[in-house]
């Protein structure tokens, strides 16, 4: 009963924010390429083809090959399921975190807050680069500790986002009912306090997807994340390095593949904001 | 009466022969077919249709209409300050005879402020928080009227004496976070009036601030507009306050002027069925009665996307016909008062339906024994920074409510009266377990000495409805999750009947049982508090604490939602406390009355005790600043004088002496006066004795001469 009105005005909202709109029709892009990116790739992308090696453009392979004769349309396609997987499932890992960490010290309140919060602006001081590979230092190499490294490294914002809509929420006069009527403290949590703080998170969520992206990207390039002979994207990025001034492409489409991934859930994440909360735009 | 046969005509002409005709009679503004939508997403929103409006030279308009009635967009229209979504779709608006739709806007720029005085609802949003008020102020002077630097200075100081602001060179050098709400409303008027315009808009300029301050701004306005001649718009949701000031009324409702003609008549012979309900509506002081219902409006404002044909008010009109729904209303009549309504002379006749049995009957007690009893309980904040742990500074400690006596009786309605930072607030908190206190609580003779004592007895017992209805609603459920979920926390009702409990509570609060699958946003203010009162109600509680529960609402809501507690304490034989601002409604409703400032009760007794006095003096105060919707009625004032202490710093003894206008003398600032039973059942702390209380002339009197030229 509630669906229609909830998308119509969605819509409608839409309309008056163009970069949403953009934004939305980019993510459905990115999102159409997970799905069946690798369905649509012409060639298999670890294969190679000695033949074609540092090819630009051409009838076959449309993108060109890099420097094992690799066809770069279908490494780039096969790589979008990675690339994009990682920055959602980081970003969801954060976002789980920091919500926990968020709404737990926002609704303790008192010393335990001050304590936790001090803590988080500590982990917040640090660049997020740098506290994500000395998580991967202690984890070691590989994609699953780039992962978390990256989850880890987006808790403490998170954390002040949900603190911050938690304490917005607790002086609510329903927050306030509640209390007097003599709730358990997990229903407060769970049933008051945590649905109205979701909004807030899914937005500051979808921004940080393009960060975990680009993060994740980083750490591929570094060398510390994904491992060769994946086809992630700064892993390729990395790989091609060397081959750059023979071939520039091998290097341009995975750099303009996070580019475009990363403009995506930015615009998406923004149009996400404005639409939940129309007071931001007038 | 009022030497005023001639009154414009409102004829259809060209607007220049209208400009001619409005000069010639000194009409000032005139607004003129104004047509106002608003663009939102789900199509235009027709907020003002067809209002025409004259204000002389001189005159006191006011426009008086609820929350959406289009009140506001009219008076924003005038000096083309309305919200970017809006557009003026047909009308003129002349103001000293310059078409204001079409002045460039450089022109509109020199006007506002200077031509034409603003004031708003809120003071603390129109004065820049980071610059002393002197300078502000001056700063006016010096872009309006081009004065020196000296001459502003003198002038401000000239200005912050005309409004009786204390010490005016110390107060210059004040910032706005400084000074209270009325000072900086004070202020705010002034500078409208000294500007020289020609017509000051007043936008609910009194709406933010308490009763006892509210009466004195509107002295000051009366004051500085008599001084003056300076014409007004005076723009309000409250009809006691307009009384005063206007002398001629328009009535808005949705979107359409209902009525205008001079206040008395409007008052004494209201014609439109609206007006006519919004009088009966409103209580007034002189004719008061306890444990009254009021008469209420029944339905809600038409949808004003689709404006209906006919008549805006037949929904809700208990007169409307058939043919109210074809014909197409317009202010007619000859004389000065003209209204909307095709059968208003036929209907005038007719009484307005009264609610069923006005003033109802005293609760049957089974049980003796108060219900709660609360002694002597104190509710102090204490802020302590890390800084001040760290230099072992002592922390600021705050007695919102400081030692309060008081037995609520089973069945009955005790209305708690005070003004903002008394501590009412704190005290309800205090009472469901929001607040840590001391001193004790007693429900039916358990005692309970701390929060943890609450057990679910207690808080099952004593429910809370919160004043505003948009904040006491969770949003993300339904409103059948919101009033079924205390059911199943008590364990009241197995988890298949809830529903059917659920239905037949919104039944009790009138309200269809399909909302129960509604969403807090699709409801009405209005209707959201009903959710809230179901919510509080389906446990059976023995006492219902209400805080300010009807302040956020229209009067019409007002009186429905006040109808709806009166007929559930008549089922229930519910207890209330009933927290208010609002003295006037609470001795309506109330059985007994306690009074409130800074944390104490000072006055504690029967409703039907506030006919007469004895008073305490600040009681005295708070019934002399109830707004009298009664033209034929005179309010004897009890000017305060300054604003309300710091409840950080409360004042020795009694705590009223800085603003008592009957202090005796040093006794008042050492000792502390005991509440004594003055009569039976009527308490009141205060060092003057009773019989020399009791002498207080009345409040109200009848004005028997002739209202003279205003």
């Amino acid at each position: 009963m509630c669906r229609p009105v909830w998308v119509r005005r969605f819509v409608s909202r839409l309309r008056h924010s163009p970069q949403g709109a953009l934004g939305v029709l980019l993510v459905a892009l990115v999102l159409t390429a997970t799905a069946v990116g690798p369905a649509l790739a012409p060639h298999n992308p670890e294969t190679f083809h000695p033949q074609h090696r540092l090819q630009g453009p051409m009838q076959g392979f449309w993108l060109g090959t890099d420097q094992f004769g690799r066809d770069l349309l279908s490494r780039i396609l096969w790589g979008t399921r990675p690339t994009v997987l990682f920055g959602v499932a980081a970003t969801l890992l954060g976002t789980l975190l920091g919500t926990v960490v968020g709404v737990l010290s926002g609704y303790a309140g008192g010393w335990l807050d001050d304590l936790i919060m001090r803590v988080m602006d500590g982990m917040l001081a640090v660049p997020g680069l740098l506290f994500a590979l000395l998580i991967i230092t202690a984890l070691g190499t590989g994609t699953l500790s780039a992962l978390v490294a990256v989850g880890m490294a987006f808790t403490p914002g998170m954390a002040r986002v949900a603190r911050s809509a938690t304490l917005a929420v607790r002086t609510q006069d329903y927050v306030k009912a509640a209390v007097a009527r003599g709730e358990r403290i997990t229903y407060l949590v769970f049933r008051e306090i945590l649905p109205n703080v979701l909004a807030a998170m899914v937005v500051e969520g979808s921004i940080r997807i393009a960060f975990a992206v680009m993060l994740g990207a980083s750490l591929s390039f570094l060398g510390v994340g994904a491992q060769p002979p994946s086809s992630d994207w700064g892993l390729m990025v990395s790989e091609g390095r060397a081959y750059m001034f023979r071939n520039p492409w091998v290097v341009v489409w995975p750099g303009l593949s996070i580019a475009v991934v990363s403009i995506a859930f930015n615009l998406f994440g923004d149009g996400l904001r404005d639409i939940l909360n129309p007071r931001v735009t007038g | 009466m009022r030497a005023m046969g001639i009154r414009p005509t409102h004829t259809r002409a060209t607007p220049a022969a209208s400009i001619d005709a409005g000069d010639a009679q000194g009409s000032l503004l005139h607004i003129r077919d104004l047509h106002v939508d608003y663009i939102t997403a789900h199509g235009p929103l027709h907020a003002v249709r067809g209002v025409t409006l004259h204000i002389h030279r001189g005159e006191v308009v006011g426009l008086v209409g609820e929350s959406g009635s289009g009140k506001s967009t009219v008076a924003y229209a005038v000096v083309r300050y309305l919200s970017p979504n809006a557009r003026v779709v047909r009308g003129a608006i002349l103001f000293e005879g310059m078409d204001m739709l079409g002045l460039p806007e450089a022109d509109l720029h020199r006007l506002r402020g200077r031509r034409i005085g603003m004031v708003y609802q809120d003071p603390n949003t129109s004065l820049n928080p980071a610059l002393p008020l002197g300078e502000q102020v001056a700063e006016m002077f010096r872009y309006h009227l081009a004065a020196s630097r000296e001459a502003a200075v003198r002038a401000t100081i000239e200005l912050f004496e005309r409004v009786n602001l204390p010490d005016p060179v110390f107060m210059m050098r004040k910032f706005p976070h400084e000074v209270s709400g009325g000072e900086k409303q004070r202020v705010l008027i002034a500078i409208a009036f000294s500007l020289g315009p020609s017509l000051v808009i007043l936008d609910e300029p009194t709406t933010a601030l308490d009763a006892t301050t509210a009466a004195e701004i509107l002295e000051l306005i009366r004051e500085l507009q008599a001084e003056t001649g300076i014409a007004a718009l005076y723009i309000t949701h409250d009809l006691g306050i307009v009384a005063q000031v206007a002398r001629r009324l328009a009535v808005i409702y949705a979107g359409e002027i209902v009525e205008e003609g001079p206040a008395d008549t409007v008052f004494t012979g209201p014609r439109h069925p609206y007006t006519r309900m919004l009088v009966a509506s409103v209580p007034n002081p002189y004719r008061t009665g306890e444990r009254r219902r009021l008469p209420a409006f029944a339905g809600a404002p038409p949808n004003l996307h689709l404006p209906p044909a006919g008549c805006v008010f037949r929904f809700r009109c208990p007169f409307a016909q058939e043919v109210c729904a074809v014909e197409a209303t317009a202010l007619r009549g000859d004389g000065p008062h003209r209204d909307a309504c095709i059968r208003s002379d036929k209907i005038l006749s007719e009484p307005l339906p009264q609610p069923v049995c006005s003033v109802r009957a005293m609760p049957q007690r089974a049980q003796e024994g108060a219900l709660l009893e609360v002694s002597d309980l104190t509710v102090h904040y204490r802020r302590s920074s890390f800084l001040d742990q760290v230099l072992h500074r002592p922390a600021e400690t705050v007695f919102a409510v400081d030692g309060v006596t008081f037995a609520v009786q089973r069945g009955e309605t005790l209305g708690l009266v005070g003004e903002s930072g008394c501590g009412k607030s704190s005290l309800a908190r205090a009472l469901v377990g929001l607040e840590p206190f001391t001193g004790s609580v007693a429900l039916a003779g358990r005692l309970i000495t701390r929060v943890q004592e609450m057990g679910t007895d207690y808080r099952q017992a004593v429910q809370i409805i919160f004043q505003h209805p948009d904040s006491s609603l969770n949003p993300r459920q339904t409103v059948g999750a919101i009033i079924g979920r205390p059911l199943r926390l008590y364990d009241l009702a197995s988890r298949a009947s809830v529903a059917h409990r659920v239905a037949e509570m919104l039944e009790r609060v009138n309200l269809p049982p399909a909302y129960a699958g509604r969403y807090p946003h699709q409801l009405s203010g209005g209707e959201k508090q009903r959710v809230a009162i179901a919510r509080a109600f389906v446990v059976r509680p023995r006492l219902v604490i209400c805080d300010e529960i009807t302040s956020g609402l229209d009067v019409s809501v007002q009186a429905s939602i006040v109808n709806l507690l009166a007929d559930l304490q008549d089922a229930e034989g519910t207890a209330y406390l009933f927290i208010s601002h609002d003295l006037n409604l609470v001795r309506h409703i109330a059985d007994r009355v306690a009074v409130m400032y800074l944390g104490r009760i000072v006055e504690l007794c029967r409703a039907t005790d506030l006919l007469q006095p004895p008073y305490h003096p600040y009681t005295e105060a708070l019934l002399s600043a109830v707004p009298v919707p009664d033209p034929g009625l005179r309010a004897r004032r009890v000017r305060l004088s300054g604003a309300l202490p710091s409840a950080k710093n409360p004042p020795a003894g009694c705590r009223f002496h800085t603003r008592c206008p009957r202090k005796l003398g040093p006794i008042c600032e050492v000792q502390v006066p005991p509440l004594v039973e003055v009569r039976p059942g009527h308490w009141i702390a205060c060092h003057i004795g009773a019989d020399t209380l009791a002498q207080a002339p009345p409040i109200w009197e009848p004005v028997h001469e002739e209202l003279g030229s205003g």
